[in-house]
């Protein structure tokens, strides 16, 4: 495929800078296909870059073939083995082999992968580039077992503490800086088997940046016993990585417990465990829509308020409905038997109809210290949806919270949104049920922005950053305040395990204004031209979670990349807009 | 919901049908909204310190908005200034590079190069007259 091609272009004109950084890539031994390993060792040797040592590990007594490898590997000036005794484990040995290395940065590779000859050059321009890097992370694909066919190209996305607690995509090929991973105190025997996300997650927690190099640089070998292959073949190592998550939960006072998804090899979710229920208001702006729905002509805000009402299982909220101008007297009636018990407000704003305005004058009239803004033509069917919000809203590094909002017949409608189509949903039209990219569907991630339609934020940071801008009346408003509040340093999160059914902008017109566009780029241009969250070759807005074409990916890569060439520099690239940067927290 | 979940929640009245209006944020003409020197006194009702409360707390989310807005755009022009030096300073460090490969390549050929574009010339002048 082409895109293997381009990938692995790289121009050995790079710049390193003063003090180039140096590596030392790791390859814990434990009895693999003597082929294999021969391959990934040569993948090492050949590295274009020369700053580097290597250490092999056996882990334990190998196999007389493999042996032999590792003597011929020897024979290198810049590698070293270490011998074993006994097999303690894949941790034990990446510890041994952590503390014996000397170098920078620590770069682990599993005894059966192979590395793209560029990719230590590739690091070492982005590590010279960029200030202050102590991890970083490339793309991947796998190859074939049998026979070495490159196939399933993973590109990732910028860094996401988020989903990083999620899921460890951070993957291969994995860099962090040698003295950090022994403060905080390496490899931990406890979570064999997903030793590298228990290390990622606190290294991540300490870490001063976190770079994404959007290249793929390494190839996961399908081995038959490698989760690469089969995601079922290492239950127990999923496992550590619930472990390992749930020591990060405790740790950092996460408010959540650690389950293994049931659907999604790999992912972890978080059930929300709260403490203590903060007061929640949620506000509704509404003009009294009604609409067909099922066959039914409903009442849009009537259902909103009532399936909340019915499903919702927090304690401590409020709902505040904002009603306009041209809004039935009878509204109110039906809104309060609607609501039930629930604590309600009802408020007239007979200005022209202006959704910031309506949503900011709703968070001044409301007393909750978290907010949520709804839409009118939402409903809700998950009962902790509140819940997993607030756990979310109310950590101290997030900003605004959204969720994953399906379609009456259950497609997606959004998944946070991103800068690609000027900004725009992600995923809309997809499944409810589909995976994503690489389970990009069934976890919590950060994202440029997400949509009011239901959004979460703590009051104080929402007064922080002005609330919702005035001068979006409908529209982008809502982008508008979750870039106000990634400007702040804060995160924007979507938690694609909370679902809310959207019927989208049936309450109004539903047309971009071109002078919105043009206001929204005025202020924002930098980071929409370069979504620190995607991936330069994610291309794909259609139903396969792939590159559309190999020819888009050959188009799309020749004009980045010819950007690339003049800069020099990597993309995105957070030197050309600080985003403050409260990477955990 | 209990009675007691609820109470825990700024009270409100419950039971109540009427919708409260905001028509109050209508008047942008509206002196108190303008008066800087505006201060409550007791014989003003709750209703009328609630509506001036709502008036100020827009203008001060309308204010933090504008500070928002400007430290976006000013961030924004910023980051590409930053872009535009660097790759000004990429171009010239490019230009430098190709200015040795010349004086390189020349050197090498002894002249030769700009013996082969003398040549290449009079071969043109003579093929187009």
């Amino acid at each position: 495929m082409i895109w293997k091609e381009f990938a692995d272009s790289w121009s050995e004109d790079s710049r390193y800078g003063d003090a180039p950084p140096t590596f030392s890539v790791i390859v814990p031994v434990w009895r693999p296909d003597p082929r294999h390993l021969d391959e990934c060792i040569s993948s090492i040797l050949a590295q274009t870059y020369d700053g580097w040592e290597l250490v092999l590990v056996a882990d334990g007594p190998q196999p007389s073939a493999v042996a032999s490898v590792l003597g011929r590997a020897e024979g290198h000036p810049r590698t070293m083995v270490l011998r074993l005794p006994e097999n303690g484990g894949i941790s034990a040995a990446s510890q041994a082999g952590l503390e014996a290395a000397s170098n920078e940065f620590i770069a682990m590779v599993d005894h059966d992968d192979v590395l793209s000859v560029h990719a230590l050059g590739a690091f070492a321009h982005e590590l010279a580039a960029a200030a202050a890097v102590d991890m970083a992370y490339s793309d991947e694909d796998k190859l074939e077992h049998e026979t070495g066919r490159r196939k399933m190209p993973f590109y990732k996305p910028g860094f996401s503490m988020e989903r990083l607690r999620c899921q460890m995509y951070l993957g291969h090929l994995l860099v962090i800086r040698r003295e950090l991973a022994l403060r905080v105190g390496g490899f931990r025997t406890a979570c064999d088997g997903a030793q590298d996300h228990d290390l990622a997650l606190r290294v991540a927690g300490q870490a001063r940046r976190i770079v994404h190099v959007p290249r793929i640089l390494y190839h996961w070998r399908e081995s038959p016993d490698s989760t690469a292959l089969d995601t079922d073949s290492k239950s127990w190592a999923w496992e550590a990585g619930r472990r390992a998550v749930a020591d990060h939960l405790e740790q950092t006072r996460f408010p959540a417990r650690a389950v293994r998804s049931p659907i999604a090899a790999g992912v972890i979710d978080l059930e929300p465990a709260l403490e203590d229920h903060r007061p929640v208001s949620i506000i509704i702006p509404t003009g009294g829509t009604r609409r067909l729905v099922s066959g039914l002509n409903i009442l849009l805000v009537e259902r909103a308020v009532s399936s909340l009402v019915e499903h919702s299982t927090y304690p401590e909220y409020e709902i505040v409905v904002v009603l306009d101008a041209e809004s039935d007297e009878r509204l109110a009636a039906r809104l309060v038997d609607a609501a039930g018990d629930a604590p309600i407000r009802l408020l007239r704003d007979s200005r022209d109809f202006n959704f910031a305005d309506a949503c900011n004058i709703g968070a001044i009239r409301s007393g909750g210290e978290v907010l949520i803004f709804l839409n009118d033509d939402t409903e809700v069917e998950m009962p902790d949806w509140i819940e997993r919000m607030v756990m979310y809203a109310t950590r101290p590094g997030i900003g605004a919270v959204g969720a994953k909002l399906l379609y009456g017949d259950g497609r997606v409608q959004h998944a946070g949104v991103w800068a690609r189509g000027g900004p725009a949903h992600r995923y809309v039209g997809f499944r409810g049920d589909h995976p994503g990219n690489f389970h990009a569907l069934r976890l919590a991630q950060n994202c440029l922005a997400v949509t009011a339609a239901c959004l979460a934020v703590e009051r104080s940071k929402f007064e922080e950053v002005g609330g919702f801008s005035s001068l979006y009346p409908l529209a982008y408003n809502d982008v508008d305040l979750c870039l106000k509040l990634l400007h702040r340093g804060y995160r924007n999160v979507v938690d694609c395990a909370t679902e809310v059914v959207h019927h989208e902008s049936s309450s109004r017109n539903p047309t971009v204004k071109d002078w919105e566009i043009d206001l929204l780029q005025r202020r924002w241009r930098p980071l929409l031209m370069s979504d620190p969250f995607d991936n330069p070759a994610n291309l794909a807005d259609g139903v396969d979670e792939y590159p559309a074409t190999p020819s888009d990916v050959v188009e799309r890569k020749a004009d980045v990349h010819g950007e690339l060439a003049l800069t020099g520099r990597s993309w995105p690239d957070p030197e050309f807009y600080n985003l403050g940067g409260r990477w955990h927290g | 919901m209990t009675e007691q979940r609820i109470s825990k929640v700024p009270p409100h009245r419950r039971g109540e049908t009427s919708v409260e209006s905001l028509d109050h944020l209508r008047s942008e003409s509206d002196d108190s909204v303008l008066d800087n020197d505006w201060t409550p006194h007791s014989d003003q009702t709750v209703t009328e310190l609630q509506r001036e409360l709502d008036r100020t707390r827009i203008r001060l989310l309308t204010a933090l908005d504008v500070v928002a807005g400007v430290e976006a755009e000013g961030g924004a022009t910023e980051a590409r200034m930053r872009e535009l030096e660097h790759r000004h300073h990429m171009v010239k460090v490019e230009r430098d590079e190709l200015r040795r490969e010349v004086e390189r390549l020349s050197a090498a050929t002894g002249g030769g190069l700009r013996h082969i574009v003398r040549l290449a010339r009079s071969i043109l002048r003579r093929t187009i007259g």
